[in-house]
């Protein structure tokens, strides 16, 4: 490249080239620590922790009890009308049902999933054949800041960049410096810049050309908030429960709901070596996963080439002390050139506090009046915007006021790039049509399809989930059940650390829509409580031979009390016993009966997961084979002014009135019903 | 998976982070001390030997009927001679009504609220130093959507989780027949009184839930019930330690499709309390008012019987002393 011949010392020997200290109140800005660069530096700072604590609220809301007052009327009342309206196909749920969702997620969980929800890639796979505003939102608004500000999503939304950056500077603080030396990076960087370029751009191209394709296993191993949600929910949750329990456990009368999460081996396996290889790099390099293999960032990278405020290095005031190339976690100051690679900027402005003159500024790349565009248009190669610029710059009078200090680009160019990202982006969205995903990795569909593992509610195929779920385990994190495990590699590859449902763990509460809230993705689709009552995950088969009815004679029917859909119920058996038995169709799949049946593995009464989910129908009365349907059948009044007051208030000052308890005519089967005689039975 | 993993677990993760080895030596032996402390504390509990306060009084039994959750208790406990009788000044109190489920309380799956909340008032008013309340729950919400979270706090107890393992110890039944051993919450180990407070209603497997089918919720493995017999365990049970008083709440009763009462069960509003500090006797009534409304007959409950035989109470209603009262 012409990049490595255009540096000619010699033409910078006008400048004071080897004083390492400013000359002191330059422009009488002595005290740097209120100046507005070192603020935005601060509030870079600020902001970023800002975010990730707020990410890390997961931690405090995963096993608590969320709040009270559920909607569970239509329990109450038969079920029948709460779910009579048309339940679409878990699918394809549009965005106008989010407005009905029940305030059951925890409040705590709330801002983390708006900042799961505002990540670029999960938004981005969310648009795939489905339009989900929030998400176009989202996404649209992170190409729009990076457009206009550069890549302040990396600095800041991130939650992976901003554990990068504490690392960073932990390994700062300790005295190694962070990055490898300067001068020595100068020389390496040289040889990497165009070589990374080719790293990054493949890698997108590759992850992202299959999870188009609806593979979206390499995107989201690699990606950035699946990464890091897989570090919370695998590792950290598990080690904060634990840690919050042991605490509490020395302290009296203080009890902590739940159980921690549990350790899976092969997701703390994975999730630790990521996170490690991460961090290793960032002991090294700096940000170099944010630049080569980060999805996002090399998405990001296109807008943020060209970004309306960017860093830029004043050639007239530089005095190549390269500190600002030291301290660059991304490794895009060329400090000796005097040149910023913007698109490989993360915003993090730690450059524009370190540099001792004020050479690094932070400014609309077209701010100052004297940039003309006329030197670049025409010599400007494709690519490399940041360096062909300068070529023409740094072979001229190194103080010319009007160089356009690295950042002027012409309108046309502007306007090319623009477009042409804009058209890519709308492809992008349009090319992932059901039907091609569907037809060119269906195979692994079909390979998942015939594990039987239990999806979650939502999920709606295992086409569509594999295709959808980046593996960020928000769910795993938030599931109040703690039903939701990492698989690992338990149910082969194509379901790598994808969440399923495990009922030797515990089990679907019906009751519950969480998962289906938090997902970022849409893997899960937003069903709403009623839908999600009726969404069949699964279908129960009962053994009889294995089950304690009939291997110990015992009355059981644990399986029946809990099923909350009475998909099971008692049947006569023999010697007055009675054995459950299984309406299918009623069934949801939630795994509550495999989970409390008392047989030891294998259980008597087991789910198998569905690959494609259904649609229940609702039971509005006791089959007429149950056991026990004649229970109660007493000709007792129906009551049916139930009590009004929550707290049971009778509805007649104190029961004293007319209708006592049992005065109510036409109730043959109370002995003594008709007066006030002893309403006692004994 | 990690319900069965030794409170130790925590050590060993705290230990796992980096760091040096002077600070390795401190933490750890901060740890341990912290460790060997808690263990010292845990240890320090009652043995379970020990009963909780049982006292006899002028009546066995106290059948009301006609008034408001909260107003049969008055009236109940005043005929009983009082709550100063059950619980002394500075006694903890655990309170364990039925909250397993997620049934708002008109559906009578649950204990009345209003009910619990004023046994806690009661308790705190006999001078009892801590009052708690637990259930072994089969849904993460049923605490609150019960609203008997809500009652009792306002009235001064305190809610405690009673769906995690790690706060069941074990212990050994050895007058029972079938559970020999089991894991109670610690809860039941630190009370000096213990007041079950069940709700009357229709059970699929026992025919009905009753005050001893009640204190299944305080054991871990409710499992071991199912696998080796419903009726004997629930009995069982009782051998380990009788509750000081048993309120056994028929304010509103689910006579059929219980335990759970989804979808369909018919819920009558009996406004009756049975108060009894023999968990047997108050079952015994219980029973017999059961049958009276359709539900079950004391001879098809069958743990009824079993704890009658087993010496555990008695359920000879005829010759006990029964106060009725109807308001």
């Amino acid at each position: 490249m012409a990049g490595g011949k255009r540096n000619p010392a010699g033409l910078k020997t006008g400048v004071p080239r080897a004083s390492r200290r400013p000359p002191a109140g330059r422009n009488g800005r002595t005290p740097r620590w209120f100046s507005a660069v070192h603020l935005l530096h601060r509030l870079r700072i600020v902001v970023s922790l800002a975010v990730l604590a707020g990410f890390l609220l997961v931690l405090f809301s995963g096993g608590a009890p969320s709040g009270g007052g559920t909607a569970a009327g239509g329990v109450a009342t038969g079920g029948g009308e709460a779910v009579a309206e048309a339940v679409e196909r878990a699918a394809e749920i549009s965005a106008d049902t989010a407005a009905q969702q029940p305030a059951e997620i925890s409040a705590l969980a709330r801002l983390p999933r708006f900042l799961a929800g505002i990540q670029v890639l999960p938004a981005i796979v969310r648009l795939f054949s489905v339009l989900w505003l929030p998400a176009l939102a989202a996404a649209v608004g992170v190409f729009a800041l990076t457009f206009l500000f550069g890549r302040i999503y990396c600095s800041s939304l991130c939650p992976l960049g901003t554990i990068q950056d504490i690392a960073h500077r932990l390994s700062r603080r300790r005295g190694n410096g962070g990055c490898a030396p300067a001068s020595h990076a100068a020389s390496k960087r040289r040889r990497w810049l165009s070589g990374r370029r080719a790293v990054r751009f493949s890698v997108l191209g590759g992850a992202g050309a299959a999870a188009v394709f609806g593979f979206l296993l390499p995107l989201g191993i690699i990606e950035p908030f699946s990464v890091y949600g897989r570090l919370v929910s695998d590792i950290l949750q598990p080690l904060w429960d634990r840690a919050v329990i042991f605490f509490a456990s020395l302290l009296p009368s203080v009890y902590i709901a739940g159980e921690p999460a549990p350790w899976m081996v092969f997701p703390v396996i994975l999730g630790g070596g990521m996170i490690g290889l991460i961090l290793i790099m960032v002991l090294r390099a700096g940000r170099w996963y944010c630049n080569r293999v980060c999805p996002a960032g090399s998405l990001l990278s296109l807008p943020a080439g060209i970004s309306f405020f960017r860093i830029s290095i004043d050639t007239g005031l530089c005095t190549r002390c390269g500190r600002c190339e030291q301290i660059c976690k991304a490794g895009c100051i060329d400090s000796q050139a005097m040149k910023v690679e913007n698109s490989e900027c993360v915003s993090c402005f730690a450059c524009l506090s370190v540099c001792p003159v004020d050479a690094v500024s932070y400014s609309p790349a077209n701010s100052k009046p004297s940039s003309e565009p006329e030197p670049e248009p025409e010599s400007a190669p494709e690519g490399e915007p940041g360096r062909s610029r300068q070529a023409p710059q740094a072979s001229q009078a190194p103080q010319a006021p009007q160089a356009p200090q690295g950042g002027g680009i012409s309108r046309r160019r502007f306007l090319r790039k623009g477009t042409a990202g804009l058209f890519a982006a709308a492809g992008f969205l349009l090319l992932p049509a059901r039907s091609a995903r569907a037809g060119v990795f269906s195979f692994f569909g079909r390979i998942a399809g015939t594990k039987k593992v239990v999806m979650p509610p939502g999920a709606g195929e295992i086409d569509r989930f594999l295709s959808k779920c980046i593996s960020c385990h928000m769910c795993v994190a938030l599931c109040p059940e703690q039903v939701i495990v990492p698989n690992g590699l338990r149910e082969g590859f194509v379901l790598l650390e994808k969440p399923l449902l495990d009922y030797r763990v515990s089990f679907c509460e019906f009751e519950c829509t969480v998962c289906n809230q938090v997902c970022p993705t849409g893997a899960l689709a937003p069903l709403t409580l009623a839908q999600k009552k009726v969404t069949k995950i699964g279908t129960t088969h009962f053994y009889e031979d294995l089950c304690v009815v009939h291997t110990q004679g015992t009355d059981c029917g644990a399986c029946a009390e809990i099923c909350p859909t009475t998909a099971v119920y008692m049947v006569p058996y023999r010697d007055g016993l009675t054995v459950p038995k299984v309406t299918e169709d009623v069934c949801i799949g939630c795994g509550a009966c495999e989970n409390v049946c008392p047989v030891e593995e294998p259980k008597a009464i087991r789910v198998e997961g569905l690959p494609e989910h259904g649609r229940a129908s609702v039971r509005t009365s006791l089959p007429s084979d149950a056991a026990g349907a004649d229970a109660g059948r007493s000709p007792e009044l129906e009551d049916p002014s139930s009590p009004s007051g929550a707290n049971g208030a009778p509805p007649a000052g104190g029961g004293s009135g007319s209708a006592g308890p049992y005065g109510e005519g036409g109730s043959p089967g109370t002995s003594g019903s008709a007066g006030t005689e002893d309403p006692f039975a004994f | 998976m990690s319900r069965f993993e030794p409170l130790f677990e925590s050590f060993r993760n705290l230990e796992s982070e980096p760091i040096s080895r002077r600070e390795f030596f401190r933490k750890g032996l901060s740890l341990s001390a912290a460790a060997a402390g808690a263990f010292m504390l845990s240890r320090a509990r009652p043995v379970f030997a020990q009963n909780w306060r049982t006292p006899s009084g002028d009546y066995d039994l106290v059948a009301l009927v006609n008034g408001t959750p909260g107003g049969m208790f008055d009236r109940g406990i005043a005929a009983l001679g009082g709550m100063k009788r059950f619980v002394r000044r500075g006694d903890t109190v655990v309170i364990k009504p039925n909250m397993s489920w997620h049934a708002e309380p008109e559906q009578a799956a649950n204990t009345n609220p209003e009910l619990v909340a004023r046994i806690v008032e009661h308790c705190l008013a006999a001078g009892a130093g801590k009052v708690y309340i637990f259930d072994h729950v089969l849904s993460r919400n049923s605490y609150t959507v019960s609203g008997i979270q809500q009652a009792a706090e306002n009235a001064g107890a305190q809610a405690v989780p009673g769906g995690a393992d790690r706060y069941y110890q074990s212990v050994k039944l050895p007058k029972a027949k079938l559970l020999i051993q089991t894991r109670v919450h610690e809860l039941l180990l630190e009370a000096d009184a213990f007041i079950n407070v069940p709700v009357l209603k229709h059970h699929g497997s026992t025919n009905m839930t009753l005050a001893m089918k009640n204190l299944m919720g305080c054991v871990w493995d409710r499992g071991y019930y199912h696998r080796y017999g419903l009726d004997q365990c629930i009995a069982d049970f009782i051998t380990l330690k009788k509750p000081t008083l048993n309120v056994v709440d028929a304010y509103r009763v689910m006579i059929n499709g219980g335990p759970s009462g989804r979808g369909h069960a018919k819920v009558l509003t009996k406004r009756m309390q049975i108060i009894s500090p023999d968990i047997v006797a108050a079952d015994a009534a219980a029973a017999a008012q059961g049958a009276q409304w359709g539900v079950y007959g004391a001879e098809r409950v069958g743990y009824i019987g079993i704890a009658d035989r087993m010496g555990l109470g008695r359920s000879d209603l005829e010759n006990l002393n029964i106060k009725k009262i109807m308001l």
